[in-house]
């Protein structure tokens, strides 16, 4: 026995090591230490993907000297606090920041994004970049330079209660008239307390449904030399269907329903339908959230134009480096990289749409990527590569709710939002 | 004292003042005068009086304007009544009084978007008193149905949120009322009434003063409620001048009209101070 303890001792030091060798080499962070202490906040907004990419971030603080810390708000408020850090030219407070399409472009028009091309280049091979298809760089590439790495795709669509459709025999809405004549029988349910909502609850919330809706019916927000397209025929008709929309479906109740109270009410049952982000879906079968796993289905987002397109945007989701960050931006890059690594997007994958082909056609994600992605490949698009749709945005978030608030009709509430536009575009050099 | 060592007693929080308060109140007035927003802040373009006029012909404006003062109207007289009425009960406490001033000073202490946050999860439709108000009348509440509930709501929580600090000036206060004068006026008969009307509130007229003046100036510049109440819905029409200046400065981006505005509303403030300056400018003028 005595001969047997020094190989029992040799057998269970292999194996402790055996078990901290393999702890490395499944290390979630496999990025050199920097040599000083160096700190890398990340600001972004909140919903189920982006919470497990903060994780990944976050994962890079077992590396030694190396701190990752992630803040999460709503997107209104971090694209704030992200104006109001870039736009004096200091240093950059912030090393990653999560921007989406629109964002992005604000971003690199002001100089306040770093063009990332080279750094693309260098870690393609290492990170397999290759494995994101070039057209979802497109919308982060402006003047021919790259300034974002998308980590996730999104869209509006169509998610309804299977239940309730079986029982009152209501085929899925193609078209948001179908919508309308769902909720004429679905208001009669009495658990339900309304039968559809979109979100209408916020000047930005206005803007994003006229988007969708502008584009159905064929509308642009600018012209080619800059000037305001989005209150024409298209934009009037846009917000009539709205309206109508409203009328038929959520009332002043509707009105007050935000993105979570949406997402709440249909995993809760008040709601019977409600057009919301694709991020929201995963939530749809999560047991800890949800009264009707399994039960509720999605659909594209219907065409507020019964001729037009789906009236969903095909929106993607960056993380970018400010152009005045004091930290490495290699180091930064390498962060990123370990966040959208295939590891990570795979276990995304079961709560947003990915970015890398791979993991999308592995056959991982949840039920709601069919509708998602018929949405995005024959949607609304995106807002297009002007910068000075950004200010047109701002015009709308003012203005159009002003329909309700106000009750101006869709031509005036346009027009003053033109007005507004042609004043601040003029100002700021866009239009002479 | 000699004036220099009275300069040099006062320098530190003069400086203080000037630093946090006066440049920055300077630097808001130069910069109302120009057209600034993210893109151009490090080379504002002037444009005069254009933003201040822009100001006071902005309809908006005016409403959260009128909002403030309906809001500063209801929520100071109401929560200086109230506190005075937890004062009173708290003085006849004699045992864990302590452990009551705890409690009584809670909405006060927490955090104000803290508290706000938890103020509205519990009207929220699925919120404990949503629920319960639902079960007693049978029938489903909202509080965020329209502007009247908001507003309401915004009210309620004002007066929630302020009335502590009202109770703890009173009830430190009542702490020093001399107990002769009361006693005489009970040997002399004196009913409550006409003790509280002839002793104890002249007494703590001047804490009166004092509470209506910080109350005023927090009203005028209370953000946190309407911004968590409201979540930022223009459908319910509830806005301060502090909210709607800074949906002019983040939301619209116009910084140099977010500008003008904070100018006109500190000008705003001190006119409807000026009563209550004059007032405790006078009291102290006869004490001495």
């Amino acid at each position: 026995m005595r001969k047997l303890v020094p190989f029992l001792l040799i057998a269970i030091l292999v194996l402790a090591g055996g078990v901290v060798v393999s702890a490395q080499d499944e290390a979630a962070c496999n990025i050199a230490a920097p040599s000083a202490a160096t700190s890398i906040d990340m600001i972004g907004w909140s919903f189920p993907i982006t919470d497990l990419y903060a994780d990944a971030l976050e994962a890079c603080n077992e590396v030694e000297n190396l701190n990752v810390n992630t803040q999460l708000l709503t997107s209104s408020d971090a694209q704030g606090q992200v104006r109001l850090a870039l736009s004096g030219g200091g240093e950059s407070p912030f090393e990653i920041v999560h921007a989406d399409d629109g964002f992005i472009l604000e971003m690199a028009t002001n100089g306040w994004a770093m063009p990332l091309d080279d750094l693309i280049a260098e870690y393609s091979e290492a990170y397999g970049l290759d494995d994101i298809p070039a057209s979802l760089f497109e919308a982060a590439t402006i003047d021919g330079q790259v300034y974002g790495i998308p980590f996730t795709a999104n869209t509006m669509h169509f998610f309804y209660r299977t239940d309730l459709f079986e029982q009152y025999e209501i085929e899925v809405p193609e078209t948001y008239d179908d919508v309308i004549a769902a909720c004429a029988v679905l208001s009669e349910d009495p658990t339900l307390i309304l039968p559809f909502t979109m979100n209408l609850h916020a000047g930005w919330a206005w803007r994003t449904e006229f988007h969708n809706f502008l584009g159905s019916f064929g509308g642009e927000w600018l012209n080619e030399d800059s000037t305001p397209a989005f209150n024409n025929e298209a934009g009037v008709a846009a917000v009539e269907k709205m309206l109508e929309v409203v009328d038929a479906c959520m009332g002043a109740e509707g009105l007050t329903y935000s993105i979570d109270d949406s997402e709440i009410g249909m995993e809760q049952g008040d709601l019977a339908m409600v057009n919301i982000w694709a991020s929201r879906a995963a939530n749809m079968d999560n047991p800890d959230l949800s009264n009707f796993v399994g039960i509720i289905g999605f659909a594209p987002a219907p065409r507020a134009n019964p001729d037009g397109p789906f009236s969903g945007p095909a929106a993607t989701d960056f993380y970018v480096i400010p152009a005045n960050t004091p930290v490495d931006p290699d180091l930064i890059f390498q962060v990123i990289m370990e966040a959208v690594d295939v590891e990570t997007q795979t276990a995304a994958a079961e709560l947003g749409i990915v970015t890398r082909t791979s993991v999308a056609e592995s056959g991982v994600g949840g039920r709601y990527l069919e509708a998602a992605s018929r949405t995005i490949a024959e949607g609304v698009g995106n807002y297009g590569d002007d910068p000075a749709v950004a200010i047109a945005r701002v015009a709308i978030e003012n203005n159009l709710p002003r329909v309700i608030t106000e009750g101006l009709s869709p031509q005036e509430a346009l027009d003053a939002a033109a007005a507004e536009y042609v004043t601040e575009a003029t100002a700021q050099g866009f239009l002479e | 004292m000699k004036r220099d060592q009275f300069t040099l007693f006062v320098a530190p929080s003069v400086i203080i003042m000037v630093l946090l308060m006066v440049l920055p109140l300077a630097t808001a007035i130069i910069l109302g005068f120009h057209r600034l927003t993210f893109t151009n802040i490090n080379n504002p373009e002037f444009v005069g009086l254009q933003n201040y006029i822009e100001v006071l012909t902005d309809s908006r404006f005016w409403n959260a304007m009128g909002f403030t003062l309906i809001y500063t109207a209801v929520t100071v007289p109401l929560h200086i009544v109230l506190g005075l009425a937890v004062a009173l009960l708290l003085d006849q406490v004699k045992y864990l009084r302590g452990f009551y001033i705890a409690g009584a000073l809670l909405p006060f202490i927490v955090t104000p978007v803290v508290g706000t946050l938890m103020f509205r999860l519990t009207f929220e439709r699925g919120g404990l008193y949503t629920y319960l108000l639902s079960e007693l009348l049978d029938s489903r509440v909202n509080f965020f149905l329209d502007g009247t509930t908001v507003t309401f709501l915004v009210l309620f929580h004002g007066v929630w949120y302020i009335t502590p600090f009202a109770m703890i000036v009173l009830f430190a206060g009542l702490q020093t009322l001399p107990k002769d004068p009361l006693e005489a006026a009970k040997v002399d008969g004196a009913t409550w009434l006409q003790r509280m009307r002839h002793v104890i509130l002249p007494h703590l007229r001047s804490l009166f003063l004092f509470i209506a003046l910080i109350s005023i100036m927090d009203a005028y510049r209370v953000f946190d409620s309407i911004f968590v109440l409201t979540k930022q819905n223009p459908i319910y029409g509830v806005e301060t001048i502090m909210y709607y200046n800074y949906e002019v400065a983040l939301s619209f981006q116009r910084l140099g009209k977010a500008n003008a505005m904070s100018v006109l509303t500190v000008i705003g403030i001190f006119v409807v101070l000026i009563p209550f300056l004059y007032i405790t400018y006078r009291q102290q003028t006869e004490t001495t």
